[in-house]
């Protein structure tokens, strides 16, 4: 799965390249806050987790049309709640402490059409969030054992959107999103050697359409800036940093 | 004009880092808090059975009395809150759409609001996991805080913490009406009022009739032990508040049974949906016919709780012994020690109290009992809160469940494993509690 997606962003840039014309470059720092409901299969149980991330990365524009993006980086998650592995042999209650891992952003997005100055197009991003493998001791009466946890993250998101010049190099963009989040909390058990059990715990989050509102801006001819605010389930936000090469 | 650009620029950046630099901090946030004595709670989740301790979408806010209704929608508009209704006098509840895990954050807002008197999470109660059975308090085994027992004219001081920890597992299990633990054994009263509920129809080996009556008190000691009726103001408490019984009678009314009725019993119980065989009898001869019996169950993933015997042997008794396929039960007493009738030896599995162990009997009583049969049935409620929480878990590693959470209670004088508690005194919240990993 992650080797795919990785595949995946490399083939859309070098798709992107294949078809340039006029390309220019921008490179720089994102950082990203995404906190989102979420629900497990098979359960009621709800739970939020809040995903961080800074990464770096570039941005290809071709034509003033069509925009790739790769970002890579760090992140953190933190659940709202323990979460409960309640059909392992011993149930264990995984803390809800920070988990850190690395992030890896893909994003496309084009503006082919313009109506009076209104540029209208879509977006896809997709967002892999794979935590760091956590091992905790386990300690009974008599034995010993170990809990391994495994936590990863995805988050594909789709939008029609609209962009407007408001001012001298400022760019005002949004539209209705669509956002798809699934993921996994494995927790692998073992126990004198013996006992041993593995659960997963699927969640995806519980809205699916929302809004999307972000801006572009042009502080220098070098350096653009941007910010994003996603509004599905509870919210998300993201602003980047780029020079223009 | 750039000033000013750069100016925005870290403002954005902070708009973006702040949560998440909160995020990673909330844990010493949580700790900070905790300690102002204002507002004092934290959230505590269970394992999907009971849910947080206050509602995460209303709050109750009492206002001061001389506010008029201008005042009072003038508050309401300024918490953000959806929705509001008066419950009595002073006191409303404000309600929003959606759940919220800041209510602390909030509930230290409105404090603030004048006209605000107090505010609070609106709590949530919870059924009391102790049972309201007049006689639990007699029953140390599932609770012991030291009580003492008048028996036979004799009082008797338990030793406080003895005991299976059965009040703390209830917060987590108690028990399943899918599960059913066949008690074969010497029937059951099926007119007992603390069981009469949990029985279901079962068989009568001894005679071949499908009327498991007990005629001797054994079995209907067991059931007890094991399901009866809890919280019903009557009587005792079983462990397995919820669990089927299914009486399989392959004893006689003098407590005799041929190893041909007890095979026989446990494959009916095995073939009539039991995922639990209680068999609180045995023999001291091996026997092929018994072996494939508890084979068969185990096989079909039904797990068997067999007794070592009370004749202090160093040997115990069969089916027990067949350890590939049987947990076998030695008793420990009221004090967490040894019993002088226990029989001992390396295939012992686990302990549980066998004392003066108070359960129903025959003609509507109740009695004490000793002996590792007891113990036996008391591991067998266990073994139902757990499979009513975990019900893929195959025979062998619910075994293992059993005896890796018991304490070893004779630590200091025998460490580790030991033939006379096997793993240790069974402990029923190790086995069904969430371990928490620190």
């Amino acid at each position: 799965m992650k080797k795919g997606l990785a595949l995946f962003a490399v083939m859309i840039i070098l798709v992107g390249f294949s078809f340039a014309g006029d390309i220019n470059f921008y490179g720089g720092l994102k950082g990203l806050f995404n906190s989102i409901k979420i629900k497990y299969k098979d359960s009621s149980v709800e739970n939020k987790i809040n995903l961080s991330s800074l990464s770096f990365g570039g941005k290809i524009e071709v034509d003033e049309i069509y925009y790739f993006s790769l970002y890579v980086g760090l992140t953190s998650a933190k659940f709202s709640e323990p979460v409960i592995f309640d059909n392992l042999p011993f149930s264990i209650k995984f803390p809800s402490d920070t988990q850190r891992g690395y992030y890896v952003n893909l994003n496309f997005h084009t503006y082919p059409f313009e109506i009076k100055g209104i540029e209208f197009g879509m977006g896809i991003n997709v967002g892999m969030f794979m935590l760091k493998n956590s091992q905790w001791d386990i300690q009974l009466p008599i034995v010993s054992g170990m809990f391994d946890s495994d936590i990863n993250s995805y988050d594909f998101n789709f939008n029609f959107l609209a962009k407007g010049e408001i001012f001298n190099g400022f760019y005002l963009y949004g539209g209705p999103s669509f956002l798809k989040i699934f993921g996994n909390i494995k927790g692998t058990e073992q126990i004198n050697n013996d006992l041993t059990g593995e659960e997963n715990k699927n969640f995806s989050n519980k809205k699916l359409m929302g809004f999307l509102v972000g801006f572009d801006y042009e502080v220098e001819d070098y350096l653009m800036i941007s910010t994003e605010i996603r509004l599905i389930n509870s919210y998300g936000l993201m602003v980047s940093l780029n020079y223009i090469f | 004009m750039k000033r000013y650009r750069y100016y925005m620029l870290i403002i954005l950046m902070l708009i973006v880092f702040l949560p998440a630099w909160k995020n990673m901090e909330r844990d010493s946030y949580n700790d900070r808090f905790s300690d102002n004595s204002v507002i004092n709670f934290k959230l505590r989740s269970y394992i999907g059975q009971t849910g947080n301790e206050y509602s995460k979408d209303k709050i109750i806010v009492k206002l001061e009395s001389n506010l008029d209704s201008y005042d009072r929608k003038k508050i309401f508009a300024e918490t953000g809150f959806k929705k509001v209704e008066k419950l009595f006098d002073d006191y409303y509840i404000y309600e929003n759409n959606e759940r919220t895990d800041n209510i602390e954050d909030i509930i230290r807002k409105i404090r603030d609001i004048p006209g605000v008197k107090e505010v609070e999470p609106d709590y949530i109660a919870y059924l009391q996991t102790t049972p309201h059975d007049p006689y639990l308090k007699y029953q140390y085994y599932l609770a012991n805080f030291g009580q003492t027992l008048t028996i036979d004219g004799k009082n008797i001081t338990v030793k406080k913490d003895s005991d299976i920890k059965a009040k703390g597992a209830w917060d987590y299990s108690r028990g399943s009406s899918d599960l059913i633990i066949a008690v074969v054994d010497s029937g059951v009263d099926y007119s007992h009022p603390d069981l009469r509920d949990k029985l279901l129809e079962g068989y009568n080996f001894v005679v071949g009739n499908p009327y498991a009556i007990d005629d001797n008190g054994h079995g209907t000691e067991m059931a007890g032990i094991i399901g009866a009726t809890t919280d019903n103001r009557l009587g005792i408490s079983g462990i397995c508040w919820d669990c089927k019984i299914l009486p399989v009678k392959v004893l006689d009314a003098d407590g005799k049974g041929r190893y041909s009725a007890i095979a026989l019993g446990i494959r009916y119980a095995v073939d009539h949906g039991a995922k639990i065989i209680n068999l609180s009898l045995g023999g001291y001869n091996p026997s092929f016919i018994l072996e494939d019996a508890v084979k068969y169950a185990f096989n079909k993933g039904v797990a068997v709780i067999a007794s070592v015997g009370d004749d202090k042997k160093k040997s115990i008794l069969y089916p027990a012994a067949y350890t590939s396929y049987v947990l076998a039960v030695a008793a420990s007493n009221y004090s967490d020690q040894r019993t002088t009738y226990s029989n001992y030896g390396p295939e012992v599995s686990v302990a549980a109290p066998g004392t003066y162990i108070l359960t129903t009997t025959l003609q509507g009583k109740y009695a004490y009992v000793t002996g590792t049969s007891p113990a036996t049935a008391i591991v067998s409620g266990i073994a139902g809160l757990i499979l009513s929480l975990k019900n893929n878990i195959s025979p062998s590693d619910l075994y293992k469940v059993i005896m890796y959470a018991a304490d070893d209670v004779n630590e200091k004088t025998c460490p580790g494993t030991d033939i006379y508690f096997g793993y240790g005194r069974a402990d029923a919240k190790k086995a069904v509690s969430p371990i928490e990993l620190k």
